[in-house]
């Protein structure tokens, strides 16, 4: 009531889970005010606790979880008894979800579930709701919105799902949004516009906002202040700018430099590698057709590149561009429907299965899933040990190798008998590159390998790889959506856009001063993890995108 | 177009079953005793008329040319005819397959009205007492084979109560059976029983399923009413599946039908089949065979299209 | 793009931090933590025990019949009473038991079996070998397994080498259904996909990686099954086509019981009908255990 009460204030919150393995702290005594019309972010690395507190936030904790403490709305604690009413949920605060894919019921009308939200809250006719359910889809930037609101989610792409998330969240002008990582199941070009929707949200209804994240570039981007989170406690509290240019605690330190930064001016270094040598790989005029007849999609379209020996070529693309049915083209799990593939100077379209099977074993393969790319049946060692009895007689002495191999990604040898499961995701990663290592390949292609990792997992993963490439000497096919990543890995670079090549060149030229306007796009939405930049790149970026227009 | 694709494409899957069904059926008919020759003629036949009678339909010819006549005879109507009832079998069908689908709708029905809500509850009520009774009700319904079940219906609501009759109606058109609807209660309950074990489950673990999905945590942070969730959101997401479900329960109805039939001597298919069973009067058992899983095809055939309308998903997806 | 995310936030992932917790031992601690499915594996362990052993401690004649002691009640010297030609009833529900039990284990086994093979090849094959292959399992599925027995039956009549194999060809299409989802989900997980693209055989992939990977829905798959092939014998004899007296099963013993329901000899048909319901619930109890400790993303 009174306007000297913070919008949402925490204090010592803890948040423990009883777990089929004893109990888990969670959270830890997080204390977090937010004013009206103030975006606080909530920054730290899976496990850090970061969505439990959002999910406290909106007493929407598992039935094994117990929270103590004060979260106050506008005064009112409610962890205490009898405070949660029906207004609480959807009018003080509302919240938007990191999936979009499942946030919504698949069999309800968009529309109807705005409608449905509206009405929880107001004492609306049903033709009115309808209406304001409209009109709330048009706010969010829902192109034709009397006609999606007729839509089924499953209808819309990603981004719009979002869209209608947010309009689901915002249905009742709640006080408080709390935002769960909402961007991160984007590509990033959308990320960029939901961002910028909900700044826009923010400056017209003065809402407070809670931002869980793990990306710094939406922190630096969209926050006013930022928390960063480490084992359920905050170790960091800030101004945006202050945490993310000079930051204090040594794990923020840590966290900053492990992000991986866009480079925006062109420093030189090595750039083509030998361009006489023979490909070891090579796409020519490569189209993947799915489905049949008249509603068959093309996946690739006359895709062409080479990969030289040695060399890392990075394929940067959001989803739906083709780059992990180029990948998978080129470890022969998908017959392309047109166009050859060379393999080591070999058309694998002509190799009998048996001398086929003699190439594929100079191959290695670094998959996304680290929890799906080990079989959970197979000790590490087996795992490791497994490319060599599909291919007898190559390595000598296969128990040496394995430890060998084990040192090279720098995991114990005591991991050698253990199950995948007991691994986290990063030593999991490290498991799959020692694997892809076994037989000493020639060209290694690695589809997203680290995107579900950590940055701070991310950075000693790619180090790793990077130094083996070194000793090993073997061609790299990287596949990923990140183009910092990229940047920092690969000497030439392929931009797909709906299975098409876009652009390709060296990533010193293509990705500094790109000659396509798709490629500007793309790098213009990357955020960076510093505000004051961030900032000036950001009105950089609405400029162009209104002169496109 | 892509609801034309779709029900295009689940048409030609159950021509394709269908057709593999005749050649099950067919296999079975030319393993019979005699041949398919003993199966049209009857078993008074001698050796000359079966040689002449193989002779006219080409059944000394190869598997596939008599396979080929076989269905050409199916196509046509033709199934033969009964050696007891020295009636063509298609006429017997005919009589009787209405009743047996009375009895069976009834059941399916029965089994719905009480096994959704009974799943539902259970659901919403998790790990509580009524879940455990409920579970055990239905491990122990599931688990008792339909005679036993039906006796025991007799025992109690026929001898000791006096509430139903022990014979199931006895008339001769599907309005003359719906006639005496107090006979119909012990046979349908029979029928009933396992299939609401079955429905009851399977909606308890759909409902589960949709309340820990994503989007009822969305319409919970809107602020929707819990019970709201539940009409709103959970039934209709836990329903659609069901339909289909049904469509695939439709051989278990019938295979339940055979022994409800026997026992309470309702003048259905089933009884029929049993009867021809005991007298190996063959044109019958094929075709009723037959004509069930014909029956069954159209059935899911009709319940995926079902589904397909509420689910636009299943469209466009498949 | 569509997969890079952070774990779940409400429950925090087991695998990090349970140091030493394998698959299979996770498995085995959620089993035996679910009550019903307990009180499954005891209620079966006490059938087996009174099948196997019962005889020893209670031995009967189960051979010959003995028409002077037909039909009696229950009493000190029969303690279940005696059937219609004399039989021991308890000493006949320990012989009905073990060949139940047995046929109901061989057959589900086999159905099992069968049904593996034929879901694991038409999942991993895909195509038109797989539209095939389900085409006929659903052409099974449309046919009751209880008309093809009395159409078997009216034309041969099977021991219960005969039966066992009878049964488990009419009951495979389920678990055929089962493991072609199964291996259709597991023949795109990473690490097929790793061995396939480094030269890997079909065979290996089959062999070494989605049959093992596939062993808990086939065990849970074994328990349903049994608890099916169970009541189908009961129907098959109950049908009049069971096996041979004198030896018998449960639902030999419930049908010829049913004559005497009338007359009142309640001895003759409940000890049967119990013993099929409680070992067929049993099953299913088990089995819906193992399915709920083998769900990796386990309910709260």
């Amino acid at each position: 009531m009174t306007s000297t009460n913070p919008a949402l204030d925490i204090v010592d919150l803890s948040v423990t889970f009883a777990t089929e393995t004893g109990p888990v702290d969670a959270v830890r005594e997080v204390s977090l005010r937010i004013e009206p019309g103030e975006i606080v972010a909530l920054v730290g690395e899976s496990g850090s606790g970061k969505s439990t507190v959002a999910f406290a936030a909106m007493r929407l904790l598992s039935g094994n979880a117990t929270a103590t403490g004060r979260i106050e709305y506008d005064g009112i604690d409610i962890l205490a008894p009898g405070t949660v009413t029906r207004d609480f949920r959807g009018r003080t605060a509302a919240m938007v979800f990191q999936e979009p894919a499942t946030a919504l019921n698949p069999l309800m009308r968009v529309g109807d579930q705005v409608a449905a939200a509206v009405r929880n809250h107001q004492p609306v006719s049903r033709a009115e709701a309808a209406r304001q359910a409209v009109q709330l889809l048009a706010r969010v930037g829902i192109p034709e919105p009397e006609k999606r609101a007729r839509s089924f989610p499953f209808q819309l792409s990603g981004g719009q799902r979002q869209r209608v998330v947010i309009a689901l969240a915002i249905a009742n002008s709640p006080k408080v949004l709390i935002a769960d990582e909402p961007t991160t199941a984007l590509d990033v070009t959308v990320q960029a516009e939901i961002l910028d929707l909900l700044r826009r949200l923010v400056a017209e209804t003065a809402m407070a906002v809670l931002l869980v994240t793990h990306n710094m570039g939406v922190v630096a981007d969209l926050a006013d202040r930022v928390a960063v989170m480490r084992h359920g406690r905050i170790v960091e509290l800030g101004a945006t700018a202050d945490v993310l240019l000079a930051p204090e605690a040594e794990y923020t330190r840590q966290l900053l430099a492990a992000v991986p930064r866009l480079q925006l001016e062109h420093r030189g270094g090595p750039d083509a590698a030998r361009p006489d040598a023979e490909p070891v790989l090579s796409l020519t005029d490569v189209s993947v057709l799915y489905g049949r007849g008249a509603s068959a999609v093309h996946a690739l379209k006359s895709v062409s590149f080479d990969l030289r020996p040695g060399e890392t070529l990075g394929v940067v693309g959001e989803s739906g561009s083709g780059k992990s049915t180029a990948a998978r083209v080129a470890l022969g799990l998908i017959t392309p429907a047109a166009g050859t593939v060379r393999l080591f100077g070999q058309d694998m379209g002509r190799l009998g299965t048996r001398a086929r099977r003699r190439i594929q074993g100079e191959l290695g393969v670094v998959l996304q899933d680290p929890v799906a790319s080990l079989d959970p049946r197979l000790t590490v060692g087996e795992c490791i040990a497994e490319p060599m009895r599909v291919h007898r007689g190559k390595v000598d002495d296969p128990g040496r190798r394995v430890r060998e191999l084990l040192d090279a990604v720098q995991l114990p040898a005591s991991v050698l008998g253990r199950s995948p499961y007991e691994l986290s995701g990063g030593q999991r990663q490290r498991v799959s590159i020692a694997r892809a290592l076994t037989l000493d390949p020639r060209l290694v292609i690695a589809d997203e390998p680290t995107s579900a990792l950590d940055v701070s997992v991310q950075a000693s993963v790619l180090a790793v790889l990077r130094e083996l490439q070194d000793d090993f000497g073997f061609a790299c096919l990287f596949v990923s959506h990140d183009l910092a990543v990229i940047q920092q890995i690969a000497r030439r670079v392929v931009i797909l856009l709906s299975g098409v090549v876009e652009e390709a060149g060296p990533v010193g030229e293509t990705l500094i001063t790109p000659h396509s306007a798709y490629t500007r796009q793309l790098l213009d939405a990357v955020p960076s993890p510093d505000p004051v930049q961030q900032r000036h790149r950001r009105e950089l970026r609405l400029s162009r995108v209104g002169g496109m227009q | 177009m892509t609801s034309f694709w779709f029900v295009f494409r689940r048409l030609v899957q159950a021509v394709t079953v269908i057709f593999f069904v005749t050649v099950v059926v067919f296999l079975l008919l030319d393993a019979l005793p005699g041949g398919p020759a003993r199966g049209i003629l009857g078993p008074d036949a001698t050796e000359q008329q079966i040689a002449a009678f193989n002779a006219s339909q080409g059944l000394d010819q190869p598997a596939v040319v008599r396979y080929v006549l076989y269905l050409g005879r199916t196509l046509s109507g033709d199934l033969g005819v009964s050696y007891g009832l020295n009636a063509p079998v298609t006429e017997l069908l005919a009589e009787r397959l209405p009743k047996t689908l009375v009895l069976t709708t009834l059941a399916a029905l029965v089994a719905l009205v009480i096994a959704v809500p009974l799943g539902l509850l259970q659901a919403v009520r998790q790990n509580r007492l009524v879940d455990y009774i409920a579970t055990v009700v239905t491990f122990v319904l599931y688990a008792t084979p339909v005679f036993f079940f039906g006796l025991i219906l007799i025992i109690a609501f026929s001898q000791a109560a006096r509430w139903f009759p022990s014979q199931a109606p006895q008339g001769q058109t599907v309005g003359d059976v719906l006639a005496e609807p107090q006979a119909l209660v012990l046979p349908v309950l029979a029928g009933a029983a396992g299939l609401i074990a079955v429905f009851s489950r399977y909606t308890r673990s759909a409902t589960l399923e949709n309340l820990s999905e994503d989007y009822v945590r969305t319409a919970l942070a809107t602020g929707t009413p819990y019970p709201r969730i539940i009409r709103q959101h959970v039934l209709r997401n836990s329903l659609t599946p069901l339909i289909a479900m049904l469509g695939y329960q439709i051989p278990v109805l019938f295979g339940g039908t055979l022994v409800v039939e026997q026992l309470f001597n309702y003048p259905g298919m089933g009884l029929l089949f049993w009867n021809a069973a005991q007298s190996s009067d063959y044109p019958v058992l094929l075709g009723c065979v037959l004509i069930i899983a014909i029956a069954t095809v159209l059935g899911s055939l009709l319940a995926d299209l079902a589904q397909s309308v509420i689910d636009p998903r299943v469209r466009s997806t498949r | 793009m569509s997969s890079l995310s952070t774990p779940s936030p409400v429950t925090p992932p087991l695998s990090a931090d349970s140091a030493g917790a394998t698959a299979g031992r996770v498995m085995l601690r959620r089993f035996l933590r679910n009550r019903v499915a307990v009180a499954g594996v005891v209620v079966l362990a006490l059938f087996v025990l009174f099948c196997l052993l019962g005889p020893v401690l209670y031995p009967t004649d189960q051979t010959r019949t003995d028409l002077t002691s037909a039909n009696l009640p229950p009493s000190a010297e029969h303690w279940l009473g005696t059937d219609a030609v004399g039989f021991d009833q308890l000493g006949r529900l320990m012989e009905g038991g073990r060949l139940s039990l047995l046929i109901g284990f061989a057959a589900g086994a086999l159905a099992t079996v069968i049904g593996t093979l034929w879901g694991a090849i038409a999942g991993y094959a895909g195509g038109w070998v797989d539209a095939v292959m389900m085409r006929i399992v659903d052409a099974g599925i449309a046919i009751p397994a209880l008309f093809i027995l009395l159409v078997i039956a009216a034309i041969s009549r099977p021991d219960a080498l005969g039966l066992i194999i009878i049964l488990g060809l009419v009951s495979w299409l389920v678990p055929a259904r089962l493991l072609r989802a199964e291996t259709l989900t597991l023949k795109n997980r990473d690490y097929i996909l790793t061995l396939r693209a480094i030269g890997g055989s079909h065979s290996r992939s089959i062999v070494h990686h989605i049959l093992p990977n596939s062993i808990s829905t086939i065990i849970v798959s074994v328990t349903f099954q049994i608890a099916d092939a169970i009541l189908l014998v009961a129907y098959v004899s109950y049908l009049g086509l069971g096996v041979q007296s004198p030896a018998t099963d449960w639902g030999g013993m419930l049908s010829q019981g049913l004559t005497a329901t009338y007359s009142g000899r309640w001895w003759l048909i409940l000890p049967p009908g119990l013993s099929i319901i409680l070992v067929v619930c049993a099953f299913n109890a088990i089995g819906d255990g193992l399915r709920d400790a083998s769900e990796i993303r386990g309910r709260r």
